[in-house]
């Protein structure tokens, strides 16, 4: 069994439901007309660009072109989650980007490899999809996490300074609030875990099961998607909160908030 | 001699530096400037919070700074515990500078004390054993002492079961000045440490103070806007209080070169 193929024209009768949500903007004066739009048309295009490029990859299956998919992704992420927080250092995008590849990349290989055994390795219709389900969510962790850390440090400064001058080391005085922050992040994975199939029916599932595969299996595939994104998302915020953490604190004990602003 | 606790050499913080718009030149500067005398050119404030302050802290030494308000005081002392990543100079304790690990170490030999005590989501109990860890010797922390420290300082008998977000101003106040004295320090630097108590409970926290810096090889810094109290002044077997006031990034002894015999008016006269 197959899923019916959607015709363009269906397409444009979908995008109706995006207009009811435009309306409910414009009579509640919301004023997110215009986001919307945005929204709208980036994700058309950003999705109907990504179709063509994977259509070609799955069809040439050449390793190359899958770690250039793969590396392009992350770079994305990565920037994408530190474009989400309201405070910046220098070193803020590195931290991103090394807080992403680090969970993504090994997250997605312990399940490509060792769960699922793909042969050849580098199997598009696997490494891609999984991929882009673990930096989706893992985004969103991971960007709470470093938002809070910098929020915490700034904000709670005089916390984290009262603990250093009764002797405490900048681990110590900061390590309440990089734990904090990686609880918070850790939280929409928790929740989404908690009421999954009981409310929610996880977008990649509903796929499969559109696409003809039996439940049973599909939510075998779910699960495992469902704990490399708890885990890259551990992973991420960990990363994240440690990279910030060293790079606002000398080595001398201090903390150094001046190294952080706000986003102009 | 009175060993040296504390010496600061050269300590020097600049202001951060302002990113505003440079002043508009008028066209044709000079031409203008002669036409329009009213206009004196805006006076550029001092770059520097506290530019080469020298001072040594003796065994005994109780400092009082004194300065007018926003003039970098709170700066001064944050720099003594080296909480202040851009200052210059050296701070050395008993001859050495702390860097890297050490700092921690150097941080319970001089504990500082802000003015506004962060609060946080801790029992007072746990605030006081949290102290001790960070020394290490949770297992030596004898809660009887605190107990009798408490009650001299008037703090309420069920004040180890509060939360530090529940303690007034004033309480908190004099908890962190017992937390201070967990860390076994031997040179306590206090920003204000009077603001928000009662004439009675100031008293009681001078007469602890007292008490601890005549208890050994120790020293006191206190910054306040008041007038030092006659318990601190004139401590038996302790040298001179020493008045020190900051202004337009100087800092300077007031009563420097003075002998034992400058009395009580004198010291007041050269206070501003």
């Amino acid at each position: 069994m197959n899923a019916i193929p959607l015709r363009y024209i269906d397409l444009i009768a979908a995008t109706l439901l995006i207009l009811v949500a435009g309306s409910v903007s414009a009579v509640l004066k919301l004023g997110l007309g215009k986001r919307l739009a945005v929204a709208s048309v980036r994700s058309v295009v950003q999705l109907g660009l990504i179709g063509f490029v994977l259509e070609w990859v799955f069809s040439l299956e050449r390793w190359y072109l899958v770690v250039a998919v793969f590396a392009s992704m992350v770079v994305n992420a990565g920037v994408a989650a530190v474009q989400r927080t309201e405070r910046r250092f220098s070193g803020i995008w590195q931290t991103g980007l090394f807080a992403v590849t680090l969970s993504s990349v090994v997250t997605t290989f312990v399940v490509v490899e060792v769960v699922i055994g793909v042969d050849p390795w580098y199997s598009p219709r696997y490494v891609i999809p999984l991929l882009g389900m673990v930096l989706g969510n893992a985004l969103t962790g991971l960007s709470l996490t470093l938002d809070r850390v910098m929020a915490d440090l700034d904000e709670k400064r005089d916390q984290v300074e009262g603990r250093l001058a009764l002797g405490a080391t900048i681990w110590q005085a900061c390590r309440p609030h990089v734990r904090e922050a990686v609880r918070l992040g850790m939280v929409p994975v928790l929740n989404s875990m908690a009421v999954v199939g009981i409310v929610s029916l996880p977008g990649m599932m509903t796929g499969q099961i559109l696409g003809g595969a039996s439940p049973i299996e599909a939510v075998k595939y779910q699960l495992v998607v469902m704990f490399m994104i708890a885990c890259a998302t551990s992973l991420g915020a960990i990363a994240a909160a440690m990279l910030c953490f060293r790079f606002l604190v000398t080595t001398d004990h201090q903390l150094d908030v001046a190294r952080l602003r706000k986003r102009g | 001699m009175l060993e040296v606790l504390l010496d600061v050499r050269n300590l020097s913080l600049a202001w951060k530096v302002h990113t505003l718009e440079p002043p508009a030149q008028p066209s044709g500067a000079s031409g203008a400037r002669a036409s329009a005398p009213a206009e004196l050119p805006p006076e550029t404030p001092p770059s520097y919070v506290f530019r080469s302050v020298n001072f040594s802290i003796h065994a005994g030494d109780r400092l009082w700074v004194s300065g007018p308000s926003g003039c970098g005081k709170t700066s001064l002392l944050r720099s003594l515990a080296r909480l202040e990543p851009k200052a210059e100079g050296e701070v050395l304790f008993r001859g050495q500078s702390a860097h890297g690990s050490g700092v921690p170490a150097f941080r319970r030999s001089v504990v500082y004390a802000a003015q506004t005590p962060a609060r946080y989501p801790l029992s007072v109990e746990e605030a006081f054993l949290e102290v001790m860890e960070f020394a290490h010797r949770a297992q030596a922390f004898r809660r009887e002492l605190v107990a009798a420290w408490c009650a001299r300082l008037q703090l309420p008998e069920n004040v180890f079961e509060r939360r530090l977000t529940e303690l007034s101003g004033g309480e908190l106040k004099r908890v962190q000045v017992l937390r201070s004295l967990l860390a076994e320090p031997s040179l306590l630097v206090l920003d204000e440490p009077t603001a928000g108590l009662d004439e009675a409970a100031s008293q009681a926290l001078y007469g602890l103070l007292l008490e601890w810096v005549s208890a050994g090889e120790r020293a006191l810094v206190i910054v306040s806007h008041e007038a030092p109290p006659p318990a601190l002044m004139q401590a038996e077997k302790l040298p001179r209080l020493r008045r020190f006031q900051l202004k337009s990034a100087r800092f300077e002894e007031l009563n420097a070169g003075g002998n034992s015999l400058c009395g009580l008016a004198e010291q007041e006269a050269g206070c501003s």
